[in-house]
């Protein structure tokens, strides 16, 4: 409206404070306009200056995506397995909080907060003993509070995006946060903060600025009953923002590896925990020692074959397993399985040689079929390796829906071991 | 100086919250300059050198009293894009700002990537900043933190690493009295990220000076679209171990006295402190 606009214009600040000085006797109209020449001359010249600059390098652009300084490639983070001190078996989920409780108490810098991660936030019970605590829903961080104190493990808001935010706010001052998202299917709030803030951090401040927080993230189905909103996958959304690296370990040892490097690096992780792998019978290992780790991008091969080869990462891996030793038994086929370990970045080299020897590739993985992981690693093979093909690369994923409660859907819509199984013996026949 | 007596200016000082008549000649300059580079920032877009441009105009006088009121490289500033006049009294050169504009390759913020007014600068403790509105609101409150946290453990700062390990790379330093500065246009306030932030710095009670500019408008929709009864000070009213100023952010003295109160309140860590102030576009 212009009477809206005409009162706007009397209360301009800077027609009110040049009227102030003159009024006051703090400077003249003269010497109000000599000031303001002075500034014109400064701004133009600051203009001439600026136009005349030279333009940023094409090739820079790939610049401080990622730290110049410390890769999570790096070969400083392939250490030897050490001698084995203690032989008992432990489970991921064990792993895990045996990993965090190293770091935290080799670096101060490592705080970890998230929705009940401490093991009790009124802490007096702790210190009178009355109360165990609860160290999260899965028991990962359990008894880290006790141990490292409050303001090391602490419960946050029940607000995704204020975990992810204030962690972002305290890695730029040199802090490490390792978060915790009590679910990936409750990841969605933070994703604002993830896409625009953690990943490009770096890279918008032309390496200035970093946030390399790790963000530990229960994930995945076969839960028998998770429905909709608790077995939820979805990496490839992430995988799909540069900037922020992706990892999901199938097994205890490579947990306890690949956490290390997460901690110890210097870019964002998002670090995928399996949740129906926490405990299982498959993949347990005695406890690697306090310095043990595994670079990203390193994938492992799990068993060698010579007839097709089958490229999968998380909960699918025990699975694969199990139908590469039935394919062996019932049909005499070779399948040789690798599990990725390290989504982004991911281990190109070793599917490509996998490739080269087998001739047929099979990507699987437990998240939806469309647009998946698989899409893109299938279209690199088809890309880079076609004349070392015999056979379509084919994915085998879930159906293109959520995960139902009921399980005999749930069974239908993931995918098992029977799938991968006729898929595998497809292949070989075609 | 002009030519009235001692005596007036004296009085002029007090009303100012003590700024000396020199200081408000800095500060006249300041908020000018500001204008005058969104004023060059225009004629530069519409020759088509420039690709974007985001005005301070009207916001002027309320950041430079932010600015003067702070500690540049000490204190800890997440601002937002229309920033421009706080920047500036912070130490922020018309070069800088400019080479960010054109996006040439020394521009010091981005080397070119992001566009006009996203103020970022090591040296003076300004963080980068996307074009997302309320998530450095979230970033303020860690931030925050991580200033309580170090002055507790002042040890975990500390140390010499070798390769395989991020904290090489680190250069970390702290106050014991610092302060961080944010601030969000008002439109922005309904974001939730705006009042996770509130609850996180009322709870912990962090010095964290929150800076609402409110000119109105988000955009175009006007304030009651946005705020139930259009006053976002009334809403966080009943937020525990807040000290709230309302202030017309168009006058430099009141700006001044309000700041300097706000960033008092913090630095004495006795509560944080956030400013609601409207400003006019």
């Amino acid at each position: 409206m212009p009477a809206e606009l005409e009162a706007d214009a009397l209360r301009d600040p800077i027609g009110r404070m040049q009227a102030l000085l003159i009024r006051e006797g703090i400077l003249t109209e003269e010497q109000v306009n000599a000031l303001e020449r002075e500034v014109e001359d400064e701004v133009r010249h600051a203009a001439d200056v600026a136009l005349a600059a030279p333009l940023p390098l094409v090739s820079s652009i790939e610049r401080h995506v990622y730290s110049e300084d410390l890769k999570p490639t790096d070969s400083v983070f392939a250490t030897p397995l050490p001698p084995v001190t203690d032989p008992a078996e432990r489970t991921m989920a064990d792993l895990i909080n045996h990993t965090l409780r190293d770091e935290m108490r080799r670096d101060e810098r490592v705080v970890i907060f998230g929705e009940d991660v401490a093991d009790a936030s009124r802490d007096q019970h702790l210190h009178s003993g009355a109360l165990k605590g609860k160290g999260g829903v899965f028991k990962l961080t359990a008894g880290l509070q006790t141990e490292f104190g409050s303001d090391r493990v602490f419960n946050s808001p029940l607000a995704e995006a204020n975990i992810t935010g204030r962690a972002i706010g305290m890695a730029v001052r040199g802090m490490k946060p390792v978060v915790e998202i009590q679910f990936f299917d409750y990841i969605w709030p933070a994703m604002h903060q993830m896409r625009n803030e953690l990943s490009v951090m770096r890279w918008r401040s032309n390496g200035t600025f970093s946030c390399p927080i790790v963000m530990r993230v229960p994930i995945g189905g076969y839960l028998t009953g998770g429905s909709i909103y608790h077995s939820q996958s979805g990496e490839s959304i992430f995988t799909h923002t540069p900037g922020v690296r992706v990892v999901m370990p199938s097994n205890a040892r490579d947990a306890a590896g690949l956490l290390r490097t997460a901690i110890r690096c210097d870019d964002p992780v998002l670090f995928l925990e399996h949740k129906r792998l926490y405990r299982e019978a498959f993949g347990r290992a005695p406890y690697p020692g306090p310095d043990y780790a595994i670079p990203f991008g390193k994938a492992s091969t799990l068993r060698t074959g010579t007839d097709v080869t089958l490229v999968t990462y998380g909960a699918l891996v025990p699975r694969a397993l199990q139908a590469a030793q039935r394919l062996e038994r019932e049909k005499d086929i070779s399948a040789e399985i690798i599990d990725l370990r390290s989504l982004s970045p991911y281990d190109f080299e070793t599917v490509a040689e996998s490739v080269r020897k087998t001739n047929r590739v099979i990507v699987a993985h437990e998240d939806m079929r469309s647009w998946g992981f698989g899409a893109e690693l299938a279209a690199r093979i088809g890309e880079e390796l076609f004349h070392d093909l015999d056979a379509p690369v084919r994915r085998v994923a879930s159906m293109d829906t959520f995960v139902a409660y009921q399980p005999v859907l749930e069974d239908a819509i993931l995918p098992q071991a029977e799938d991968l199984f006729a898929a595998m013996a497809e292949l070989v026949a075609f | 100086m002009g030519s009235r007596t001692a005596g007036t200016q004296q009085a002029a000082l007090r009303k100012s919250g003590g700024l000396t008549p020199e200081q408000m000649v800095q500060f006249y300059r300041t908020m000018y300059l500001s204008r005058r580079i969104d004023d060059r920032e225009l004629l530069l877009k519409k020759q088509q050198k420039i690709f974007f441009q985001i005005s301070c105009a009207g916001h002027e006088a309320l950041l430079v009293a932010a600015g003067m009121a702070m500690r540049p490289g000490y204190d800890w500033f997440f601002p937002y894009y229309r920033d421009r006049a706080i920047c500036l009294a912070l130490g922020n050169t018309v070069t800088d700002q400019l080479l960010q504009a054109v996006g040439a390759g020394t521009d010091p913020a981005s080397g070119g990537r992001q566009m006009p007014s996203h103020w970022t600068s090591v040296p003076l403790n300004i963080v980068s900043p996307s074009s997302s509105t309320a998530t450095q609101c979230l970033h303020a409150v860690g931030c925050a933190e991580a200033g309580v946290y170090w002055n507790a453990r002042p040890q975990a700062a500390l140390g010499s690493y070798g390769a395989g390990d991020y904290r090489k790379f680190k250069n970390i330093h702290f106050h014991n009295d610092e302060v961080v500065y944010t601030s969000i246009g008002e439109g922005s306030t309904s974001q939730g990220e705006f009042w996770e932030a509130l609850n996180t710095a009322s709870n912990a009670k962090l010095p964290v000076v929150f800076v609402v500019e409110d000119n109105g408008y988000a955009i175009s929709t006007p304030v009651e679209t946005n705020t139930p009864g259009g006053n976002i000070s009334r809403l966080i009213a009943n937020f525990p171990n807040f000290h709230f100023s309302e202030i017309d952010g168009t006058d430099p003295e009141e700006s001044f006295r309000a700041m300097r109160d706000a960033v008092a309140y913090c630095r004495a860590r006795t509560r944080h402190t956030p400013v609601l102030a409207f400003s006019e576009r």
